[in-house]
């Protein structure tokens, strides 16, 4: 199978550049990350990240035939030839494939991703009723990958301002959920013309996110509630 | 009351403008339908005969309220582009501030077409 993979080493090279590999499958590599871990194994010196293969860490987000995505949950069967892989768009590139995602995270941590309750921890769990629990499905499952993020074009045009879809949707798995006392100031964190209002539906986000999440709907979501807070307050 | 920070006020406006035009697009369309403009002199809808449909005052001023409201809708959207492309603060300070004196003159000439109709 061939591959063409995004090259760039800070230390020896000038610029990046693509080098092509070609591989004989082995009847268990099934998935674009087997592919890589072989790729490895004769060119060691192909920097990428990976943990847990089986797309929950979300270390190995990258950029796939164009579409961002998971390594470990992609099927090479489903790859047309040569499979392009670079790094995740907009992001610095440390080496090869494996981008600094210092910003992603600093946006992630703006968002105040903790649940917020200043009444004394009850002798158990905080409970909420199983309507409550249901408002954070579809939320809670984000890994932080940064496929959705780092496909968003909102993200590149204000990568320092504009949190992003991972973040936005953490926004708002927090702001939903009934045992959190800070949803005043978690919509006042977001009223800033860049950090939410910078989503424009592009849908990007929903089309590359391994988990089938839709930050898309979470943003609009948080938009929603803070004309319901507005009109609350006039 | 919660300060009106402009991220949400510029969101909130784009929609209540675009649902002002919607109004007024449905309620011209109903009135072409049923009551519109009639042919005088030669049979062909002449200047004059469209000038006499749009003389009610209600007319008028919701005609204007739909211009100014698409006004504000551009602005708004230029605004929100400037905002997404132009990075330099001075750059986009000035094609900010030009875009509004353009919206200012076509908000104050709809006016006067309008009222001189």
């Amino acid at each position: 199978m061939k591959f063409s993979i995004y090259r760039f080493n800070p230390d020896t090279d000038k610029e990046p550049y693509m080098q092509d590999y070609e591989i004989e499958l082995t009847p268990d590599t099934r998935m674009l990350l087997d592919a890589l871990i072989q790729i490895k194994e004769m060119d060691d010196t192909l920097s990428l990240r990976r943990s847990c293969r089986e797309g929950v860490c979300g270390s190995d987000a990258m950029n796939i035939n164009g579409k961002n995505g998971l390594a470990c949950v992609t099927p090479l069967a489903e790859l047309k030839q040569p499979v392009v892989l670079r790094p995740l768009p907009g992001l610095p590139v440390i080496r090869d494939l494996i981008v600094d995602m210092t910003q992603f995270f600093e946006h992630y941590n703006s968002i105040k991703p903790y649940l917020v309750n200043n009444d004394p921890p009850p002798a158990t769990e905080r409970l909420q009723s199983p309507e409550d629990r249901a408002k954070l499905d579809g939320l809670y499952e984000c890994i932080l990958c940064g496929a959705c993020t780092t496909a968003c074009p909102s993200f590149w045009w204000n990568p320092d301002k504009f949190v992003g879809p991972a973040g936005l949707m953490q926004a708002y798995r927090f702001i939903v959920d009934s045992r959190d006392q800070a949803q005043e100031e978690r919509l006042e964190n977001l009223e800033d013309p860049y950090r939410l209002y910078r989503c424009h539906n592009i849908m990007n986000c929903v089309d590359v996110c391994p988990k089938g999440l839709n930050p898309s709907k979470a943003i609009n979501e948080i938009k929603a509630l803070k004309v319901k807070r507005k009109l609350a307050h006039d | 009351m919660v300060k009106a920070g402009h991220g949400f006020s510029d969101w909130a406006w784009q929609r209540i403008s675009a649902g002002l035009m919607l109004i007024y697009l449905i309620m011209l369309t109903v009135r072409v339908a049923i009551d519109g403009p009639q042919a005088t002199g030669d049979g062909m809808l002449n200047f004059a005969d469209w000038r006499a449909w749009c003389q009610p005052m209600w007319f008028k001023l919701s005609s204007l309220i739909f211009a100014w409201a698409l006004i504000y809708h551009a602005w708004i959207g230029v605004k929100e582009i400037t905002m997404d492309y132009l990075h330099h603060p001075v750059v986009r300070e000035r094609v900010q501030r030009v875009c509004a004196i353009l919206s200012w003159i076509y908000a104050v000439l709809i006016l006067l077409i309008v009222w001189n109709t």
